[in-house]
């Protein structure tokens, strides 16, 4: 069975403003950029996916386990890691504590969970930071604590809510080889409103606008939208965000 | 490795907390603080007053860095209960060891004591109620907030009741400063108020820390509030002090089998039994020398009307006995005393330096008589011995009521 989140007719809304409406989709193997504007409900749809948001209407499945089934939730949250787009240090924990303890959040026994995170912190490249507050880490160091936080449970599939906003080049490209470390040992959707990071090391794109899955497919069929004559990540992204 | 992956600050405070609260108990005052009870007490309001705010102030800084961190949006398998209790019991057992510290200070101060069951309980639950409520707080408000609030507040609402009326408001929150002397217990009352109300915010806050959801929220407020309300009438009926008579059957008795005469003591007092023995004595053969005998039952605590009371303390001199005993030969004072209609006022004083000096022990007022008594006192025992006996039983009559003249020396001779 594909670990990936398989969404059922869910809807959900904020109060009165409702975001998705009877949106079903089930994310495929690999990688995906869930690419879409501000506003356009990418947050939401990856808070679903990962337990943090419970749908109003419909189901979110992954690897069997449905989000709000209290029998099954325990083994969904394990299966499904989150990064957040605000990674936040907990003062008076080192890196090492903050990854562990998340660890424990998400259901690890405490010994467990410290043994675990020097595997997670590994995969971040933060095994040399372990012992370092994490309220002294730069913004693209947070950026790779909240990573190991998402693979201290060994999930199946991954979910980062626009992971490199903010990040300066550098920090950029070191947390672009981490995800490309990942690449091909788990399943994750990235979210972001920029169309320029879309490129081949993603197996999918989907573009989300307004709650409405507008496009599904492959890198290749995504720039096939495109006009030839206009620059090709632009014309197939505003061809795709315009078409109804 | 077994890790505590979350390092509270109380590891860190525990020994200055220790420090601040052992200090607060041995500085304590008021009371006996040879009795159990007030060292109890002391131990108590220790805790309250001292451990109580500082642990609140850590509940909170715990909510406070959780909330900072963002973490519940990582989607959180566990209960939000578990994470409570994870994060607070550093600070609960660090509250409970420095208990437990103050507790053995006060068991080698007094080896002897039996606390009271609710008493002994008490400080825990106010360890866990102040973490509780300052950790629902600092879910609340901000950490800059939050935190001086919860230490604040928790002083504030521990210590200033004992500044308002109604009296009784103190007896709610376990700083009870004023027990106990040896003839009284703590009340059962005060003691319960105390817990219920700790227990109602330690299960409030439980309630608030693990949920957002409004009805629980409510159903905590409002159980809090019926909590209180229940406390409030349970302590309404006490005074300033948290106290109650002690039980005579705490009394120690013995009976000389020879003379009948049996002096009984509180426990604390077993040390003092020889002196007041050999003083008893030395009164009654005195006494006898002018035809008049106590009663042959010589008792601390009120037992019976025919008994010879008298009150004293664990660090009491001879001296100290000798005036104990003398005083619990005079009269009881009517209540009139209080309200200046009291004729046999005047000869209050002189009768006790007469009975003193009946008693063979004329120095037991030596020092608190006034110079008139003095005066009248050594007229009386110029009399001859009928006018003394007829001075003697009509003063001893006046002096018990209100409405009756004294015979005065002069009246006579």
């Amino acid at each position: 069975m594909t670990i990936s989140p398989v969404f059922d007719n869910v809807s959900f809304k904020y109060r009165r403003n409702s975001v998705l409406h009877a949106f079903s989709h089930e994310f495929g193997a690999g990688s995906t950029l869930l690419l879409g504007p501000n506003g356009a409900g990418k947050s939401t749809l990856l808070q679903l996916a990962a337990g943090v948001l419970a749908p109003r209407e419909g189901t979110v499945v992954v690897d069997g386990a449905s989000s709000t089934d209290r029998a099954e939730r325990g083994r969904y949250l394990s299966t499904v890691g989150f990064m957040p787009q605000r990674i936040s240090a907990m003062p008076g924990l080192s890196v090492r504590e903050q990854v562990a303890y998340v660890g424990w959040l998400k259901g690890k026994e405490r010994s467990d969970a410290w043994d675990d995170s020097w595997d997670a912190l590994g995969y971040a490249g933060l095994q040399g930071l372990a012992d370092r507050a994490a309220n002294r880490l730069s913004g693209g160091e947070l950026r790779r604590v909240g990573i190991a936080q998402t693979l201290i449970m060994k999930p199946g599939v991954v979910l980062l809510d626009e992971p490199t906003v903010g990040l300066d080049p550098i920090e950029h490209a070191r947390f672009q080889d981490v995800l490309d470390e990942l690449r091909g040992s788990v399943n994750f959707i990235v979210s972001t409103h920029q169309a320029e990071d879309v490129s081949n090391n993603f197996d999918h794109v989907a573009v989300l606008a307004d709650g409405t899955l507008r496009f599904s497919g492959s890198v290749a069929e995504f720039f096939s939208r495109a006009d030839p004559s206009q620059p090709k990540l632009l014309s197939a992204y505003t061809n795709v965000i315009g078409a109804q | 490795m077994n890790h505590t992956l979350t390092k509270s600050v109380a590891a860190y405070l525990t020994l200055p907390l220790v420090a601040l609260a052992l200090f607060t108990f041995g500085s304590a005052s008021g009371g006996d603080s040879a009795i159990g009870a007030t060292r109890i007490v002391q131990a108590t309001a220790a805790i309250a007053a001292m451990t109580a705010p500082v642990l609140a102030g850590i509940g909170a800084w715990e909510a406070s860095r959780i909330r900072r961190s963002n973490l519940d949006s990582l989607g959180v398998a566990r209960t939000q209960l578990e994470v409570v209790r994870r994060s607070l019991a550093p600070t609960i057992f660090a509250g409970w060891f420095v208990t437990l510290v103050i507790q053995l200070a006060r068991a080698r101060a007094f080896p002897s004591s039996l606390p009271l069951l609710l008493e002994f309980l008490l400080p825990y639950l106010i360890v866990v109620s102040a973490t509780l409520a300052g950790f629902a707080l600092g879910q609340r408000l901000h950490g800059a907030f939050a935190i001086p609030v919860a230490v604040v507040g928790t002083w504030l609402l521990t210590v200033y009741p004992i500044a308002i009326e109604p009296l009784w408001i103190r007896h709610l929150t376990g700083y009870t400063t004023s027990c106990c002397s040896v003839e009284t217990v703590l009340s059962w009352r005060a003691v319960t108020g105390a817990a219920m109300v700790a227990l109602g915010i330690a299960v409030a806050g439980a309630l608030l820390a693990s949920t957002r959801e409004a009805l629980r929220v409510f159903a905590a407020a409002v159980g809090l509030g019926l909590v209180l309300a229940a406390a409030s009438y349970l302590v309404s009926d006490l005074g300033s002090e948290a106290t109650q008579a002690r039980p005579t059957t705490d009394l120690e008795c013995v009976q000389e089998e020879a003379s009948g005469v049996e002096l009984c003591l509180w426990p604390e007092h077993k040390q003092l039994r020889g002196m007041i023995d050999q003083a008893s004595d030395e009164i009654r053969t005195s006494l006898a020398r002018r035809q008049l005998a106590p009663p042959a039952k010589l008792t601390e605590g009120f037992t019976s009307s025919e008994a010879w009371i008298f009150g004293t303390y664990r660090d009491a001199t001879s001296s100290e006995i000798d005036t104990a005993l003398v005083v619990g030969l005079l009269p009881e004072l009517p209540p009139c005393i209080e309200l200046g209609e009291y004729p046999a006022g005047v000869v209050t004083g002189v009768m006790a330096l007469v009975v003193a000096d009946y008693a063979g022990k004329p120095e037991a007022f030596a020092l608190m008589a006034s110079e008139d008594d003095v005066i009248e006192a050594e007229r009386v025992l110029e009399l001859s011995e009928a006018k003394q006996t007829i001075w003697f039983e009509s003063n001893i009559a006046a002096i018990a009521t209100c409405d009756t003249n004294p015979v005065m020396a002069r009246d006579l001779s």
